[in-house]
């Protein structure tokens, strides 16, 4: 199914907002962010820690409301939102809040009736919900008996019901097995085709294949706002290479090639290799390519591999202040 | 407010999920007799040798005092420590927060009330006994319930938890209870109900009250945020 046009559905315009002790000094959690979220988009939103994620999703929640700036959802001010307004927005918060003594079809008709969702409407949403999220044979469950995962699912599927235009998405993989993972995955791809996702998430494997954009916040600033293929584009993955050659000798063969030895090599030992590590814009054929270049000039190799999953590597660049970016 | 419902059917099914209630809706049910029945006279109907529900009525304000509180500490003390709070607010306006969960607990608070009609019925078994005190004296228990509920709600949505809501709530009943100004004394005021004197002033500074503390309730709920 094609997306539909890119229209800004959540817009946050220069947002700052800080927290205030009774004796400390006011902390500022975000400090000026600007962003668009757009229709069908699935947006990744990163960050370690503290970064002010979820003072973020509060304020676009309605939750909050910023110290400067604006911040819109649909159209209009989401603190001072309607009810018809909030209906549109399904928010899954961190550690997933749940009634624990609660059946969980309970559960789902208070949340549809909170959405305002009453009689035959309201079944049918809980019965998409329940679908959507395979609930069907722990409906009749108290919620405080239920795995982790299928709390995790209790909570996506409140987020989901009554169709929200816009889902803001707090860890929502969190405790899940990896099938049940690749379920929720699966669940969020078929739900951008129509919505508009923001998803905060500390696996970051699986971003470049779900999501359109990613943000990254760090220390409340917004340090990356734009395409994921923008951003795997700028990947700087670290390949490990065992060989015998000299550090002299590989230093000159990398600045031929216009990469960077890490300066952590070591030598194994008792065998004459040494273990270095090289950082560059590596993938599997390009590595592949120059470690038989290598070979062709009588190096011994001993192995190779690429280092870590490149999002990590952009995550670590981005947040840690190593490189700056756009 | 369309979601006043939903939170207020909410009310009531943690209520009817919760032993603790149970627990406290017996002993709110049975401990109203110990007065008619064991007290020394002139509450006791067997020595007093007059059928009548004062005793009840008299110690009523006392057993609501305890009860409402205890019922009403879980309202927002609960949501606080689960974390639902913030999704409740993100997911309703406020005025249905504070008015699903004032209609919730006051079905609760109504439950519990009928359940000691058993007694006016026991009573009614052992001689001529006059419904129309006992009817007024239900419509005022019923009023000033609703308006303890209201003050303890109001006061639950800043305690971080249940104890501290009980407590708090609890201490603030009392010196409504025993105020020296009459007009504003709620045990004065249900007397007169409970005595068959049903006078607009007092039904009118009970709906004041409840009304009152609902309005500060929302603005409290609206602080939270």
């Amino acid at each position: 199914m094609e997306k539909q046009q890119a229209q800004p559905v959540v817009e946050l315009d220069q947002v700052k907002k800080r927290f205030s002790s009774v004796w400390g000094k006011p902390r500022y959690a975000l400090q000026g962010i600007s962003f668009t979220l757009n229709r069908g988009e699935i947006t990744a939103f990163l960050g370690p820690n503290g970064a002010g994620k979820t003072t973020t999703k509060r304020l676009i929640a309605g939750y909050l409301f910023p110290d400067e700036g604006h911040v819109r959802l649909l159209g209009v001010d989401p603190f001072d939102a309607g009810p018809e307004v909030r209906a549109r927005l399904g928010y899954l918060p961190e550690h997933n809040p749940l009634y624990n003594d609660l059946q969980v079809v309970d559960a789902l008709q208070f949340a549809a009736g909170a959405k305002g969702l009453r009689g035959a409407a309201a079944r049918t949403a809980i019965n998409r919900a329940v679908e959507e999220c395979a609930l069907g044979e722990t409906l009749k469950h108290s919620i405080g008996t239920l795995s982790k995962g299928t709390r995790q699912r209790v909570g996506l599927a409140q987020a989901i019901l009554g169709d929200p235009e816009v889902l803001l998405l707090d860890e929502p993989t969190n405790g899940l097995d990896p099938n049940q993972i690749k379920d929720i995955h699966l669940l969020i791809r078929r739900l951008a085709l129509r919505k508009t996702v923001l998803l905060s998430t500390h696996r970051l494997h699986p971003v470049p294949e779900l999501c359109d954009r990613v943000l990254v916040l760090n220390q409340g600033r917004l340090v990356y706002n734009g395409s994921t293929s923008a951003l795997l584009s700028q990947s700087q993955t670290r390949a490990c290479l065992v060989t015998d050659q000299e550090p002299e000798t590989v230093q000159k063969h990398l600045d031929q090639l216009g990469l960077n030895l890490d300066p952590t090599f070591k030598q194994l030992p008792g065998s004459g290799y040494y273990s270095y590590r090289i950082h560059g814009k590596w993938d599997d054929h390009r590595m592949a390519k120059t470690v038989q270049h290598w070979t062709n000039l009588g190096w011994h190799i001993g192995g190779w591999h690429l280092e870590a999953n490149p999002m990590d590597h952009l995550f670590t660049q981005l947040t840690t202040n190593e490189v700056s970016a756009s | 407010m369309n979601a006043a419902p939903a939170i207020a059917r909410k009310e009531i099914r943690h209520g009817l999920n919760s032993l603790f209630l149970y627990l406290l809706a017996v002993v709110f049910a049975a401990a109203p007799a110990f007065p008619l029945f064991w007290n020394p006279a002139p509450t006791n109907i067997f020595l007093s040798n007059h059928t009548s529900l004062a005793g009840f009525f008299q110690y009523l304000p006392l057993f609501l005092m305890v009860f409402v509180p205890a019922l009403a500490m879980r309202a927002y003390a609960e949501e606080h420590q689960s974390g639902n709070f913030e999704l409740l607010l993100t997911r309703v306006d406020d005025w249905s927060i504070v008015l699903g969960k004032f209609a919730g607990n006051l079905a609760i608070l109504s439950a519990g009330l009928a359940a000691t009609w058993v007694l006016p019925i026991l009573v009614a078994q052992l001689g001529d006994l006059d419904w129309g005190p006992v009817a007024s004296g239900y419509l005022g228990a019923l009023l000033m319930g609703a308006g303890c509920l209201a003050i303890c709600l109001c006061l639950g949505v800043f305690c971080p938890n249940q104890t501290t809501a009980f407590v708090v709530s609890l201490c603030l009943l009392a010196v409504t209870m025993v105020l020296p100004l009459p007009e504003l004394n709620m045990q004065t005021r249900f007397q007169n109900l409970a005595a068959g004197l049903v006078d607009t002033r007092d039904l009118c500074f009970f709906i004041a009250v409840t009304g009152f503390f609902v309005i500060l309730n929302r603005i409290a709920v609206g602080l939270r945020r």
